[in-house]
């Protein structure tokens, strides 16, 4: 068999996209209710959350920077299934990008508590 | 090294050898089988026998609602008829339906011999089988499960549903959900680890991406209702309080870790379903799928959303504004990923050239059905539009269209597709046009009349209704279309029974289709695979017949059969690369024992004898003993022969062997029930009435010496290990275990016993849960260490044959690292409680 090895934890590209996506939506979703619990300021609150929705889209973008341009390098080079694990996980950064955006949008103008 | 490959007999002599070491005995050993195709076989048969019963119950719920102000069946009767059929079909049929299909094809598709874990797939499914008939037994004696499927609290707390009907949803269920969640374990490990040597993750066929997400999915997505079924029994038994709102708790508590589970639970049915539509539509457009990258990033995309939106199931509970939002959007988004495997299947369709057959027209039915599902799916995601239609019957019409669209469609489509493989005949007879007729044509009636009726205001979980309403023909409509369903079903079973019994033989691959699991004769053989394949291409694009007739005659991978042991390979996750020989044990009544003890336990429980389930417990748990106690090789074997000239070490011999990998997956499952654990507690402390509590739980520094303990029980566990890398006398370093542990148990009960009274407030009975998790894991380990010691007694112990030691390393690491978290969390309530202080 080949000696070419693809460490394990390459397969972890698959998910991260959807995992920043889900620790922000964890991160909104907690930070909304326990400003609800504690009466934070509306505008207090908007604020974090506009901060937190910036982090991870931030974060996300980074990702999918670092990720495409290290396809990009190195695509012809790696051996099976390297590329496609890359390919995958740059499908992934960009569609939970999108998905933080959409729903993060609602933190702009959506009322925060009951 | 020499060459002591074993030869590769004749074909025949090779199917003679392999059929007796894994073929399945006659009479009564066939409850000691372990074989996948057997036990895949068993768990689809039960699933079916379920599914009938499941039927019957709709057909009777149906009768009561065909005409207004009925008498047909009483509300405490009709009740039961609800729940039980929401929970038949749901834990009963769907699970049980995708795991019997998976573990039977998935080694076929790999090109492996079996699954990873054989016993653990006969005990789950023996576990299925009792956990399924005391659930159904229960209706025979009139005290079945009355509080609807999802259980929700106070309706099935104690003072409002005192007997025992909410108990056997509850232990009955979670028996079932053990299963489920050593299925997906099982299979987890099994498409990681157990493909055709060459088989990178890139050419794995779409069957194993959907299953290898589905079965993450549960693993993650099981545990937080399995918490919550323990938590409502522990209050309904116990009296502590984590849903009562009087003292501290929450019954929206319930509801967050029901829907935690249920929504994803929704695309853990969808996803092998869209499995084998994958897999179907390719063998009929006569072309490879479209958007293979696009669909297996689809499928991850959908697997993560499918954990945002449970909250959609509870938007009228009363939840802050911009929560609503968050979970709306994420509702509305997850309809793209599965929009994205829809216009794949269709440009391969319209790609190719189609050839039509039963099964295809299943897969008609599901693009319609399903379409339709989706769409109303995207209408309840908006929450004014949810809080219109909430609880309505528009909300059962969409469940429907959504279910039986997701996954009865495309399953009766694998039937057909998978059924000549099963029985190695095909179908002679056209019935089953006009039983897809009869079951498209019920189903629509049945319930696409139910958005209308919903729309116009009927509830759902009515006995009856008046006249005056405008809901009489719709539902006496609806009432009919379930009946022409159930004949389409009745036609479709009779259907099976003549393939079974008339269908006409035929050689191989009847459908064209170009993946390994027809790359064998059919029938199956026990072995699967006379020898294994070696991938060299994308293994939904290989040629069966040709290869077929390779394998048969040995030239493969294994083609010979050595020391009357059953033999598979392992490879590197990612690249498929050939890494380990993996020896799995051999038929044993094992699974069945621990299984019937387990079932003992519950029984004990539900009929509160708990002497008796601490009893069964304990023997539950020496059955395992039992399971570990002559698995492993007591010599080194080093590197052996498989075949291609290749050598390979044993599966104990290596690090990333199955069984640790297991117990990295099993742990996870352990972790999410932990963390829903955690996100309990301070959801009570955030959100519950009745808060701040009156007295503070306090356990003493006992709490503090406990994490201590573990810590240090967890560095001696490495110690030990390293001990015996080195060669060294470990047994000291093990006993030392025992007995930390020992000590740790000790020092938890003593915490225990210094809390207030944990019925009194819900935060004491929360502190109480998390110091018996920390309990339970201490006496966990003290099992592991205990095991190794018998390993390594038994000789089954070296520096290269070390999994017992390493077993041991993670469960102490986990038990150290959730101890601390869980100290920690004990720890800071006094101060987060006094942060409510002027707040509530």
């Amino acid at each position: 068999m080949g000696e070419a090895h693809v460490p394990a934890n390459r397969i972890l590209l698959i998910p991260l996209g959807f995992t920043i996506w889900a620790a922000a939506f964890v991160v909104l979703y907690a930070t909304n209710a326990i400003g609800c619990a504690f009466e934070w300021p509306s505008a207090v609150q908007r604020g974090m959350l506009i901060a937190i929705s910036l982090g991870f889209l931030g974060l996300g973008g980074v990702a999918w920077h670092l990720v495409h341009r290290h396809w990009e390098r190195n695509a012809k080079a790696e051996v099976a299934p390297a590329p496609t694990l890359s390919i995958i996980g740059i499908y992934g950064l960009g569609s939970a990008f999108v998905a933080m955006i959409g729903v993060a949008i609602p933190v702009l103008a959506t009322s925060m508590c009951i | 090294m020499t060459d002591l490959t074993p030869e590769t007999p004749s074909p025949i002599r090779l199917h003679k050898q392999l059929e007796r070491i894994w073929g399945t005995g006659p009479g009564l050993q066939r409850l000691a089988a372990v074989n996948h195709t057997v036990i895949g076989k068993r768990f689809m048969i039960t699933a079916f026998v379920f599914f009938a019963i499941g039927g019957l119950l709709a057909m009777l719920i149906r009768a009561q609602l065909a005409t207004p102000n009925a008498a047909f069946v009483g509300p405490e009767l009709y009740n039961q008829l609800f729940s039980m059929h929401g929970t038949v079909m749901m834990f009963l049929f769907a699970i049980p339906m995708l795991e019997g299909l998976a573990i039977y094809l998935l080694p076929k598709m790999l090109g492996a011999r079996d699954l990873a874990f054989p016993r653990l797939t006969a005990y789950g499914y023996w576990c299925y089988l009792f956990g399924g008939t005391i659930i159904v037994v229960s209706m025979l004696f009139g005290v079945a499960p009355d509080s609807g499927w999802f259980m929700y609290t106070p309706l099935s707390s104690q003072p409002y549903t005192p007997g025992i009907n909410a108990d056997i949803w509850l232990l009955g269920v979670t028996f079932v959900e053990i299963s489920a969640v050593s299925a997906a374990i099982e299979i987890t490990v099994t498409i990681l680890k157990l493909r055709a040597p060459g088989m990178s993750l890139n050419r794995m066929p779409l069957f194993a991406w959907y299953m290898l997400v589905t079965a993450l999915m549960m693993v993650f997505g099981f545990p937080p209702l399995i918490l919550g079924s323990i938590l409502l029994e522990l209050e309904r038994a116990f009296g502590l309080p984590f849903f009562d709102p009087e003292r501290g708790g929450d019954p929206l508590l319930w509801q967050h870790l029901f829907w935690l589970f249920g929504h994803p639970e929704v695309y853990i049915i969808f996803l092998p379903a869209a499995g084998a539509i994958s897999t179907m539509i390719p063998v009929f457009a006569q072309r490879k799928i479209v958007g293979y990258h696009a669909i297996i990033a689809a499928i991850v995309a959908l697997a993560f959303l499918s954990f945002g939106l449970w909250v959609h199931h509870m938007f009228t509970v009363g939840i802050p504004h911009l929560a609503l939002a968050f979970f709306s959007a994420a509702s509305a988004i997850v309809a793209i990923p599965t929009a994205v495997q829809i216009f794949a299947w269709l440009a391969t369709l319209a790609h190719g050239r189609p050839r039509f057959d039963i099964p295809m027209l299943y897969i008609f039915g599901f693009f319609v059905v399903f379409v339709i599902g989706g769409l109303t799916g995207v209408m309840l995601a908006m929450v004014p539009f949810n809080q219109q239609a909430h609880d309505s019957y528009f909300v059962v019409a969409h469940l429907h269209y959504v279910l039986v669209g997701g996954f009865v469609f495309p399953m009766l489509a694998a039937v057909y597709f998978w059924l000549p493989h099963i029985t190695g005949r095909q179908s002679v007879h056209r019935i089953s046009v006009p039983a897809f007729w009869l079951i498209f044509i019920g189903f629509n009636l049945t319930f696409f009349l139910m958005h209308l009726t919903g729309l116009m205001g009927m509830p759902r979980r009515i006995y009856t209704y008046p006249s005056n309403f405008g809901w009489d023909w719709l539902n006496l409509l609806s009432s009919v279309g379930g009946f022409i369903l159930t004949m389409g079903f009745a036609l479709f079973a009779v259907d099976l029974i003549l393939q079974f019994r008339f269908g006409r033989h035929f050689r191989r691959n009847i459908w064209k289709a170009s993946t390994l699991d027809w790359a064998m004769p059919t029938r199956p053989t026990s072995y699967a695979f006379a020898s294994l394949p070696k991938i060299e291409e994308r293994a939904d694009g290989i040629d069966p017949d040709r290869l077929g007739a390779e394998l048969a005659a040995g030239k493969g991978y294994l083609g010979f059969a050595r020391n009357n042991r059953m033999e598979t390979l392992a490879v590197d996750m990612t690249t498929g690369r050939l890494e380990h020989l993996v020896v799995l044990p051999n038929a044993t009544y094992l699974p069945l024992l621990s299984a019937g003890l387990t079932g003992s336990v519950v029984l004990c429980t539900l009929f509160k004898l708990y002497i008796g389930a601490i009893v069964f417990a304990i023997a539950t748990v020496s059955s395992f003993f039992l399971w570990s106690r002559t698995t492993g090789l007591t010599t080194d074997s080093g590197p052996v022969p498989v075949g291609n000239g290749e050598f390979v070490p044993p599966d104990v011999e290596v690090d990333g062997s199955t069984p640790w990998w297991a117990m990295v997956f099993a742990l996870s499952a352990n972790g999410t029930l932990f963390a829903s654990l955690i996100f309990g507690a301070l959801y009570l402390w955030l959100v519950a009435p009745a808060w701040p509590p009156a007295e503070i739980a306090d356990p003493g520094f006992w709490l503090w010496l406990a994490p201590v303990a573990m810590i240090v029980s967890s560095i001696v566990a490495r110690w030990a290990t390293g001990i015996n890398r080195q060669g060294g006398n470990f047994a000291p370093a093990l006993f030392a275990i025992v007995i930390i542990d020992g000590l740790t148990i000790v020092l938890i009960s003593l915490a225990l016993s210094a809390l207030p009274d944990p019925t009194a407030h819900a935060h004491i009975a929360t502190v109480a849960a998390i110091l018996g998790y920390g309990w339970l894991h201490a006496a966990g380990g003290f099992c592991f260490a205990l095991n190794g010691l018998m390993k390594a007694r038994g000789g089954y112990v070296s520096a290269r044959r070390s999994l017992p030691l390493r077993l041991s390393v993670l469960w102490h690491d986990y038990t150290a690292v959730t101890g601390v978290i869980g100290a920690l969390l004990i720890g800071a309530m006094p101060m987060l409680i006094g942060m409510l202080e002027g707040v509530r």
